[in-house]
């Protein structure tokens, strides 16, 4: 599967797509930080399941919605929620993609496929299936990013561990 | 008009404090727990109050997940509309509702097994949620419940709206004797159950557990003197 969707609250979309070799990332971020790309731009690395983008977004979106957002966009709110800091620098640069990554997860909400359609077709890169992100996820990176020791794995798997964290991630 | 995913949940439970509704929500059969308005209270100390409430439970979840205790997985936390939605554990069984079912089925020698062994299971879960210095604040049989997938039972810790972290012995001791009464209301044979549950308690929690069990006494004597006096 190349494409992941998933109907968030307030009939929001989230869009998913997986890029290998891209070589314009750059471009692709300088575009994301002047608001001209609207998009958030992640790194595979700690990414355990697409749900953990859809628990992060659906936060950004109720937030939007129902009281105001942290960050100054939504993209910059999924990254900073997926975060466990409360740094938001942090949570973008550990969650964002760098200038050198050429794996990238290309996150949308668009208000149209036009809108999707143009955002994909600025990625110099291979679109891979979405399933291939589990060749480039470091569980250890995961567990030690979320604090995550072994009395709890014995009874949670990790997906279950880290969504947890990010719904709960202001009362903590 | 968008409709929203939350619009086709169904009212489940309606509690004291909160109102439970069942549904999907991001592809995941979920329950949300919304908290209502009391209208006998000032509506400042109670959107504080509610507040604290969602706070105490979402916190208390990482905790005791952190702590090698079951709880649902949380998916949402919502002071604006006053809920939390979490994961459905679906098919479970409050321990009321499975002690209860238990002492109505007919074989009474595997039932005294699956007592044994969910009484050991909650003994051995309550030891590691005060050795983490949790206290639950609600510790009923309501708030415990049991999954079984072919075979294997499983005891999950639900309800933490009335949770804090606190180190002293009297407060657990508070948390053993309020399920030591919800066991009293429901289950004839509880002084075996309890007794089971204690054991275990003190088999993980082994260095304060003494000094927690005579708490224990003592508040139970404070409960006895209570009841007295009405
Ligand atoms: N995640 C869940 N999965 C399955 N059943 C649940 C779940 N959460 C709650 N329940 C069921 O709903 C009942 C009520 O839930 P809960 O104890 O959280 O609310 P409450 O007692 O009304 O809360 P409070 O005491 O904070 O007012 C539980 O006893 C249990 O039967
Ligand atoms: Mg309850």
């Amino acid at each position: 599967m190349y494409s992941f969707e998933q109907k968030l609250e307030f009939g929001v979309a989230l869009h998913l797509r997986l890029f290998s070799n891209v070589k314009n990332t750059r471009e692709l971020r300088s575009g994301v930080m002047s608001g001209q790309l609207l998009c958030a731009l992640i790194k595979p690395k700690l990414l355990v399941d697409p749900f953990q983008l859809v628990i992060a977004a659906n936060k950004a979106v109720v937030r939007q919605n129902v009281s105001s957002l942290v960050t100054k966009s939504i993209y910059t709110e999924i990254l900073f929620n997926l975060s466990p800091s409360k740094n938001i620098t942090q949570g973008l640069t550990k969650f964002g993609v760098g200038d050198d990554d050429t794996d990238i997860f290309v996150l949308v909400i668009p208000n149209s496929d036009e809108e999707l359609q143009e955002v994909l077709r600025q990625v110099d890169g291979d679109m891979r299936p979405i399933e291939d992100a589990k060749e480039m996820l470091s569980i250890n990176e995961v567990i030690k990013t979320y604090s995550i020791h072994n009395d709890e794995l014995a009874i949670s798997n990790l997906l279950d561990s880290v969504v947890t964290r990010i719904a709960a991630k202001d009362c903590l | 008009m968008e409709t929203d995913i939350t619009d086709d949940f169904t009212l489940w439970k309606q509690g004291a404090e909160a109102r439970l509704f069942t549904g999907n929500y991001l592809g995941k059969s979920s329950v949300m727990k919304e908290r209502f308005t009391k209208s006998y209270r000032n509506s400042t100390l109670d959107a504080y109050l509610t507040k604290e409430r969602i706070k105490a439970e979402a916190k208390t979840l990482v905790r005791c997940r952190s702590a090698g205790i079951p709880t649902p997985t949380l998916y949402l936390v919502d002071f604006e509309r006053k809920r939390i939605v979490m994961e459905n554990l679906e098919n479970s069984l409050t321990v009321k509702d499975y002690i209860i079912q238990l002492s109505e089925t007919d074989d009474s020698n595997n039932n005294l097994n699956e007592l044994e062994f969910i009484s050991q299971e909650i003994g051995r879960l309550l030891g590691k949620m005060h050795s983490a210095n949790i206290i639950h604040g609600d510790l009923t049989t309501s708030n415990m419940l049991v999954t079984q997938d072919n075979g294997s039972v499983r005891l999950h810790l639900i309800d933490f709206g009335l949770s804090y972290v606190q180190q002293s012995s009297e407060d657990k001791a508070v948390d053993l004797y309020v399920l030591e009464r919800a066991l009293l209301s429901t289950h004839s044979n509880v002084a075996q159950m309890f007794g089971a549950i204690l054991n275990a308690y003190q088999l993980v929690f082994k260095d304060k557990a003494k000094e927690i069990l005579k708490k224990l006494s003592d508040v139970r004597a404070r409960g006895r003197k209570r009841d007295m006096i009405g």
